[in-house]
């Protein structure tokens, strides 16, 4: 499983996920960019997809709106919009676009989804960052593997 | 301050991304202690560790008090959960987000 290696200049807080799929890296890459695609599988759970707007550009903007599905318990998140701007692409391999939710707008989020070939298929990695920047002088201070160290600490204060 | 803003959320990711700041938290997490205390086990000035506490006390992680002589330092733990609950729900969207992606492109391809 190949580690993808965060921007020097990230800040601290992300979640990041990687995944084999069994698709060309094309098709995976169209998939993150091309509305048509986007629009069947984006959104969080019990939403469905149902405007995509998507100009993968450096500069382009993209813009998802979420709606319920009909099947979504009560209690679901009303519709949830996503907008934003692509600031780095490099076709089939690298889509980076920063943007927020509806939902949350002050949770401003950077986004770096990267592809890579392997064995049977594509890996994608997903890297979900917090937006704003640290200043440059913390940012050697980060270390891996603290979320582990906060989940122990929340439980100890839960208890 | 508004603690679920980004910038309060960036404070708090700030705070505990070093080692020693998460090990501060960890033992005022357990006990309510004086500065004094705090910093004895440590290799470190007391004015070092004081800067670590400015930090913990800039992301509301924890409050200090004065009481007689002594500075008690407590733990203030509500931003911690709002960290916790920022990484839990992306690391959900985008696992689900993935489940999707890939039932959708793994059923074109069969």
């Amino acid at each position: 499983m190949s580690t993808t290696i965060a921007p020097p200049h990230s800040g601290t807080a992300f979640v990041k996920k990687t995944r084999i799929i069994r698709a060309s890296r094309q098709a995976v890459y169209d998939a993150w960019t091309k509305p048509e695609i986007l629009k069947k599988w984006f959104g969080p759970v019990g939403h469905v997809c149902t405007l995509a707007e998507s100009d993968a550009r450096v500069g382009g903007i993209f813009r998802f709106a979420c709606e319920p599905d009909t099947a979504a318990p009560s209690g679901t998140p009303p519709s949830d919009i996503i907008e934003g701007v692509y600031t780095e692409i490099v076709p089939g391999e690298r889509m980076q676009r920063t943007g927020y939710r509806s939902a949350s707008p002050d949770d401003q989020a950077l986004l770096t989804v990267t592809f890579r070939d392997v064995e049977g298929g594509t890996e994608v990695t997903v890297l979900h960052e917090l937006h704003e920047r640290l200043p440059s002088d913390t940012v050697h201070l980060y270390e891996a593997g603290w979320e582990g160290t906060l989940d122990k600490l929340v439980a100890l204060v839960a208890a | 301050m508004v603690e679920q803003s980004n910038s309060g959320l960036d404070l708090v990711f700030h705070a505990l991304a070093d080692g020693t700041r998460r090990a501060l938290l960890n033992t005022i997490a357990q006990k309510r202690l004086s500065v004094g205390e705090l910093a004895a086990p440590y290799e470190m000035s007391l004015a070092a560790v004081s800067k670590h506490l400015d930090v913990l006390e800039r992301a509301s992680l924890i409050r200090r008090e004065r009481e007689g002589k002594s500075r008690m330092v407590s733990l203030h733990p509500h931003p911690l959960e709002a960290a916790q609950n920022w990484l839990a729900f992306y690391d959900q969207y985008w696992s689900d987000g993935l489940d999707r992606l890939q039932a959708t492109l793994e059923e074109k391809e069969q």
